[in-house]
């Protein structure tokens, strides 16, 4: 992976914290957003590793098992968004949405040509090797399905090119971090064990500035018939 | 002049809000590699 490319990754939830803080947030908002399994995402990244860089392993899950790497990658991406996006809020969950349609025209674009089709045009045109094939993509060419769902955008400054799928998976993401770090604390809940460090602990109130509802059975003070 | 109490519940705070950075900073590099597995950007000889 070069600079370049870590560049283009790590940009779209970068600027989304800039964006966080000039809009007043913080990355304590993301304190009571519950992103579960975050382990799936490491796995598929791992998983990406080994189609890139590591052959044996690639032809023994290709090849001999049978299982395309870039199925299994999106399966489990998927599946962590699947576990994660009905616990999300509404906005955050539309920015969710964003990132698994980027996915899904990423991969139909895939499905229908077994690699992700580049334009050869657009990337000699930025600087890049056009008419190389790699593990991931192809020249596009005459007998390519859904061309326009390929990598067709340039990224001069990155020297690359990415596809719409790509730019909604970006836009997403930094949506995401964005509407993450401008959370209230009335909508960021600390949990009881949060407050108290009692995994057993009741909240007396179910939000801040609430009044606990009392328990079955119990009077309320002004209730109580004068003596 | 603080406490003992005072001293621990201002520890006590630090520690929770270093643990609520880097759960932060976790999930933005979790989405950080959304674009290198299910993004596909061309990435060669650039």
């Amino acid at each position: 992976m070069s600079i370049r490319f870590l560049l283009l990754t790590i940009a779209p939830p970068l600027f989304g914290v800039g964006l966080g803080y000039l809009l007043r947030g913080r990355l304590a908002g993301f304190r009571g957003l519950r992103v579960r399994a975050l382990w799936l995402v490491w796995l598929a990244a791992a998983v990406q590793f080994a189609q890139d860089s590591v052959e044996s392993v690639r032809h023994v899950v290709e090849d001999v098992v049978g299982v395309p790497m870039l199925a299994l990658i999106f399966a489990i991406v998927l599946g962590w968004l699947a576990v994660n996006l009905p616990g999300w809020p509404g906005v955050i969950r539309a920015a969710g949405l964003a990132i698994v349609l980027g996915a899904a025209l990423n991969g139909l674009a895939i499905a229908a040509n077994g690699r992700m089709p580049y334009d050869p045009a657009v990337a000699a045109a930025v600087g890049g090797q056009s008419g190389v094939e790699t593990p991931k993509n192809e020249p596009a060419g005459a007998g390519t399905r859904l061309g326009f769902l390929g990598d067709t955008i340039a990224v001069p400054g990155l020297r690359k090119v990415v596809s719409p799928g790509d730019v909604l998976i970006s836009v997403g993401a930094c949506t995401f971090v964005v509407l993450a770090m401008r959370r209230r604390p009335e909508q960021s809940v600390p949990t009881a064990e949060e407050v108290t460090h009692d995994p057993s602990a009741v909240p007396a109130a179910d939000r801040p500035g609430r009044v606990h509802g009392g328990q079955p059975g119990a009077v309320a003070l002004h209730d109580r018939s004068p003596v | 002049m603080s406490t003992a109490a005072d001293q621990e519940g201002n520890l006590m705070t630090r520690t929770v809000s270093r643990w609520r950075i880097a759960y932060a900073i976790c999930t933005i590099a979790g989405l950080a590699t959304l674009l290198y597995t299910i993004g596909a950007p061309f990435n060669h000889g650039g």
